[in-house]
């Protein structure tokens, strides 16, 4: 054949627009796959460039395009050398291309999954066994300028190789992805599709637009000739590749509801290879009709294999076959009879076009899935599980991306943890800058990490068990880690605090908890107060299993947002040895509070307090055994007024600082505080409580025999001293100062009395007494002043309600007369007060009988026989009735007599009577 | 400032007067048992109450919600064991101001009674 | 005194009767006496010496001594003297009673048997005294003791 320059120089550049398309290929296929295997995928692309070529060069040419044998395959033109002939050096340049593409095609098909070496092998298989073959068959002899294949011979057309270049690759990915099955985490189970998105969509569309641009030679060389057909071709070219991005996008759209990259992009290619079979013979319209439908198949056709769960990471099947298939077919169905010039009916056309497309795909599949079937068993097709997930780039070729350095940091530092990590930063680059920011977040975490470790390691180490609730009693996240070990439960975060103790407490308590529990979060309530209601500040737990009772406590702190409390604090602690070590102290220390100590504490007490608090708590426990005795109501009732009593006694014991009062009735309290809980409640029970009473009484009786020890002592050092003053001082100063000093006493216990006094001294001659007399008669008149001012004179008002000055008047008088003195107390106060008397008497357990039978006499009899006073606060001034019985052994000593007069509501007057002795 | 003294131990109601004194209360009444309690109050109006929890004829708490009513800006101090915090936080529920365990030292009810005033801390 | 000795006393009693008559008493609420005493129509008293130096006694209503001698001795005369053997024996066999428990050392007298009210029935008791009463079909008695602890 003989070649035009220009015929030559088309052809070449043909080959090299042919060639472009390889570029094509790679930045299609790279972009649409992810950048894990971006490198992988472009790498295959310029391999199996290399690999196709050399194949070709030293077999595939002269299997094609070879003398032909019968028809069936070329049989020389191995090692392919050129001649010196131009045009087969043309010819083999442009033929080799399309074998390239041919292999090529496959690579985007099985991207992201496959081998490199397994792939390799296929692009050897497909440029050796698959398109030299079918080449043949189609197009052989066309190096000779006539047509040998077997089925060119037979009227099939496919012009520049809809069927031999994109059929064949279509078939062979076909054959290899039912080999290798879809990409991990392509198909759920319930057959629904992961889309995977493109790493570089920008690049692809520029793929896919070289890939446009390559076409140009693809069809427009096959002509292998400069001529007049030329343009026209290139024309239906452009037309149907526009047609098939067109159709694509305006079916595709609405039916995916979205303008999807993939629709404009199979579009156009689907449209370019179903125009490859039929460019030449053709008409402009039917092209923009076979590349629309070629578009549309070759967009939608995905959905397809996606429902027999082929996975074609480029949709290389549909846009190369199925587009390939259509295209071919298209040669009978519009194809120009006339330029065809076969001597086929139209018919008889698609008859031939059909067997070819049938034929070539029979060949195709079978051979490429048997052989590649083999090379599966030599090399796994396949990449391991770990480097398909890592990906391809790395797996296979070591390569990395700076996004693929970003993974790895992201993906090692979620395995391990470890924030010391840095991603490496390329300069210049979008990953690079999101490195370097994610460092800076790193940085940033690691800090408060660190500063937050520190938090959590203390709170890992202390002792108490440190947590935050909220207004809901839930427990934060944050808490030390002896709260565990304290209350017995893991992961407390999120827990209820109540919940948590629940189960450990009694019910009483958890009553008391839920009322208590709000208040923490009560701004309004009084904060000291309420800390001092804690009812968990100490309290005893049971944990399930476990029969010994532990002693715990919680203290609490609010943590103050502003003026409300957003969380309070809890300070948790164990204090079950501390408990068992002070109850063994305290053992110890009651052991040791000995008679000395009650004594010494006594020795420091205002007498007159302690006299009276001794009384009071004679009488009340012998109130409470009166309770007892009595029995009114239920024995619940019962311990219901002995655990007021006992309250009271304590209370009052300690305001004297008693401690071991305290405890004792403390220990009652309790004790009866016991029973009260205690169900079923049996009358035996109360034993205990008649012997701690017992005890308590026995005290008591300790006490008063201190109390008397001390007043004989008092009394003994009195003597003493008033005989030292008698002797240091003049008597009449003496008399003088005492009788202010007894004026003064009057008017002080009157005024705590809330009554109101004067004192009558005027005749008080002192000095008509012997020293020794005169000490006796100043402490006798010392008891009958204190009488009159607390028994005798009334409170004010009854005082003017009576008719009487509202200042209460005593009289004071000594005189001599036949050898004797009288000592004369007189006051206007309400005289003796029988009916409170007789109260008295029957009180104190004198028969109404007795009482009843009662004279003035008696009355007066029984007010000094010294167990008995009529001051109904028993308190500092008024004795205990004491006085007046001492006052009347006074009189005994003195050898002298008393007598009283009184009027009740009136007047009172106390005359005593003894012989006076030599002064 | 009036104040109203609850209490039904003669000793307890005695000291807390003598403690008071110098605080320049002026101690209005004194009662022994709840009911004796409210009538006095409803006749003084006192400003300030202590109020002692376990006593006869009418218990503290009942004497507190009735004391609310008649006059809800009086402040009561309620006094009681601390053995009884369920009753405690059952008073300061009722509008109780402050809560005092018993036993108490002087000290201690002239610094709660200062800090009801406001003038401590 | 001891709790667990108090109980001793209950369980006594309680044990006296249900053997007795098949109908155990029931307890009271146990109180203290100092100086004066509970005595009611009968009374047996057992002096007690060795280291729990004191006493106890048995004071009942007189009803109950009837009921008790017509079920043990049949008799149902409500003689004062044979009511004042029934005491005495009732006293009697609790004391023997809380020997066992009380061990050899807790010596015990012959029964003082007395009706009406005497004052001096306690002197012989060391206080505190430990008044346990307690009924038995509706009739009332006490069984009252003072010991050296």
């Amino acid at each position: 054949m003989n070649l035009q320059p220009v015929d030559s120089l088309w052809i070449m550049v043909a080959s090299a627009l042919v060639f472009v398309m390889q570029g094509g290929f790679a930045l299609l296929e790279s972009g649409v796959t992810r950048s894990k295997n971006s490198i992988n995928v472009a790498i295959k692309n310029l391999t199996d460039l290399g690999i196709s070529l050399m194949v070709y060069w030293g077999v595939g040419f002269g299997l094609m395009f070879g003398v032909s044998f019968f028809g069936l395959i070329g049989s020389d033109h191995f090692v392919f050398h050129t001649t010196a002939i131009p045009w087969k050096g043309a010819f083999f340049v442009f033929q080799a291309m399309f074998c390239s593409t041919a292999a090529t095609i496959v690579s985007g098909a099985v991207a992201e999954r496959m081998r490199f070496s397994a792939y390799i092998l296929v692009t050897i298989i497909i440029s050796f066994a698959i398109y030299p073959v079918i080449g043949h068959w189609i197009w052989g002899g066309a190096l000779f300028g006539e047509v040998q294949g077997w089925l060119g011979r037979l009227g099939f057309v496919d012009f520049a190789g809809s069927t031999v270049v994109h059929s064949v690759g279509g078939w062979v990915s076909l054959s290899a992805l039912l080999v290798l099955g879809p990409r991990l985490g392509r198909y759920n189970p319930d057959n629904s599709v992961n889309p995977i998105s493109g790493s570089n969509i920008p690049n692809a569309v520029t793929g896919v637009i070289l890939l446009w641009f390559g076409w140009f030679g693809f069809n427009g060389g096959s002509t292998l000739a400069m001529n007049d057909a030329v343009p026209g071709i290139i024309l239906r070219t452009v037309m149907a590749a526009a047609a098939g991005m067109t159709a694509a996008l305006a079916v595709g759209w609405p039916a995916l509801k979205v303008a999807d990259v993939s629709l404009v992009i199979n579009g156009s290619v689907g449209g370019l290879v179903a125009i490859t079979a039929n460019a030449h013979v053709v008409h402009e319209p039917e092209s923009v009709l076979i590349g629309a439908v070629g578009g549309i198949i070759a967009a939608l056709g995905g959905k397809l294999l996606d429902r027999v769960r082929i996975d074609d990471a480029v949709s290389a099947i549909p846009a190369h076959l199925f587009a390939g298939i259509w295209g071919t077919l298209a040669v009978g169905l519009f194809g120009d009879l006339d330029i065809l010039d076969n001597g086929l009916n139209r018919l008889q056309q698609i008859g031939v076009q059909s067997l070819g497309i049938g034929v070539a795909g029979l060949w195709a599949l079978m051979v490429s899935y048997a052989l590649i079937w083999v090379v599966d068993k030599i090399i796994p097709l396949r990449v391991t599980e770990e480097d398909e997930i890592e990906g391809l780039n790395s797996a296979e070729h070591g390569a990395t991306t700076e996004i693929y350095d970003l993974y790895k940091t992201l993906d090692e530092q979620s395995k391990t943890g470890d924030l010391n990590l840095r991603a490496p930063v390329e300069p210049f680059t979008e990953v690079g800058q999101i490195a370097s920011m994610y460092n800076k977040v790193l940085d940033h975490l690691q800090q408060n990490v660190v500063a937050k470790s520190e938090y959590t390691s203390i709170l890992d180490n202390v002792n108490e068990g440190l947590f935050l609730i909220d207004r809901d009693f839930v427990i934060g996240p944050y808490y030390s880690g002896a709260m565990e070990a304290i209350f017995r439960t893991k992961d407390l975060a999120g827990q209820s605090f109540s919940q948590l103790l629940n189960p450990l407490i009694g019910t009483d308590l958890i009553k008391t908890m839920e009322d208590f529990l709000p208040m923490l979060f009560d701004e309004k309530l009084d904060w000291k107060s309420v800390r001092r209601l804690n009812p968990l500040s100490r309290f005893t737990v049971k944990y399930p299993g476990d029969s010994e009772d532990y002693v715990l406590s919680v203290t609490f702190q609010r943590l103050m947002d502003g003026s409300s409390v957003n969380r309070v604090m809890g300070v948790a602690r164990d204090l079950t040895e501390q408990a068992r070590l002070e109850q063994s102290m305290d053992q110890v220390r009651r052991e040791k509070e000995s008679e000395m100590d009650l004594f010494y504490k006594i020795l420091h007490m205002d007498p007159s307090m302690l006299a009276e608090f001794v009384h009071d708590f004679d009488s009340k426990l012998e109130k409470m055994n009166l309770v007892l005795e009595k029995q009114q109501g239920s024995p619940r009732d019962v311990l219901k007024s002995l655990g007021r009593l006992a309250h009271g006694l304590k209370g009052e014991a300690a305001l004297l600082e008693l401690d071991f009062i305290v405890e004792a009735t403390h220990r009652l309290e309790s004790l009866i505080d016991r029973l009260r809980k205690k169900s079923p409640l049996e009358n035996a029970d109360f034993l205990n409580l008649t012997i701690k009473m017992s005890e308590l009484q026995q005290t008591g009786q300790r006490m008063r025999h201190f109390l008397e020890r001390i007043e004989s002592f008092k009394n003994a050092f009195l003597d003493q001293e008033s005989v030292k003053a008698a002797s240091e001082t003049s008597l009449e100063t003496a008399t003088e100062g005492f009788v202010a000093k007894l004026t003064k006493l009057a008017e002080r216990i009157a005024r705590d009395k809330g009554k109101e006094v004067s004192v009558d001294a005027e005749h008080l001659r002192l000095n008509l007494l012997s020293p020794s007399t005169l000490k006796i008669v100043k402490d006798i008149l010392v008891q009958l002043v204190r009488n009159s001012v607390v028994h005798g004179i009334e409170d004010p008002n009854t005082r003017i309600h009576r008719g009487k000055n509202r200042t209460g008047k005593i009289r004071l008088e000594i005189k001599a007369e036949d050898g004797f003195v009288e000592l004369r107390c007189q006051d206007d106060g309400q005289g003796l007060d029988v009916a409170a008397l007789r109260k008295r008497a029957l009180e104190s357990g004198k028969s109404p009988a007795e009482v009843s039978r009662w004279g003035r006499a008696d009355y007066l009899r029984y007010a000094f026989s010294g167990d008995v006073s009529t001051a109904e606060v028993v308190d500092q001034a008024a004795g205990r009735g004491l006085g007046m019985s001492w006052v009347r052994e006074q009189i005994k000593n003195l050898g002298g007599k008393i007598s009283v007069t009184f009027r009740e509501a009136a007047m009172m007057d106390i005359r005593i009577r003894f012989p006076q002795e030599d002064r | 400032m009036k104040l109203l003294i609850v209490d039904d131990s003669s000793i307890i109601r005695r000291a807390i007067e003598k403690y008071l004194g110098p605080l320049g209360l002026e101690v209005c009444a004194t009662a022994s048992n709840g009911k004796e309690a409210l009538d006095l109050f409803q006749k003084h109006q006192p400003d300030l109450v202590t109020l002692d929890i376990t006593m006869p004829f009418m218990d503290g708490l009942s004497c507190l919600s009735e004391i609310k009513k008649i006059k809800p800006s009086a402040k009561v101090i309620v006094i009681s064991a601390l053995s009884d915090q369920a009753t405690g936080i059952k008073a300061l529920k009722l509008g109780a101001f402050s809560f005092l365990p018993k036993p108490f030292t002087e000290q201690q009810i002239v610094e709660e009674i200062r800090r009801v005033l406001g003038e401590g801390s | 005194m001891t709790e667990t000795e108090l109980r001793h006393f209950i369980d006594t009693v309680f044990n006296y009767f249900q053997q007795l008559t098949g109908q155990g008493p029931q307890m009271g609420l146990p109180y203290i006496k100092n100086q004066d005493s509970v005595v009611m129509d009968f009374t047996g008293l057992i002096g007690i010496s060795g280291p729990r130096k004191g006493g106890i006694y048995l004071t009942t209503k007189r009803d109950l001594l009837v009921k008790m001698t017509q079920i043990v001795l049949g008799d149902s005369s409500g003689d004062d003297q044979v009511l004042l053997d029934m005491v005495g024996e009732m006293a009697n066999t609790i004391a023997g009673n809380l020997q066992k428990y009380f061990g050899a050392d807790f010596q015990i007298s012959v029964p003082i048997v007395v009706s009406g009210k005497p004052t001096d029935v306690s002197l012989r008791l060391k206080p505190p005294s430990f008044v346990i009463p307690f009924s038995w079909e509706g009739m009332k008695a006490c069984l009252v003791a003072g010991l050296e602890s």
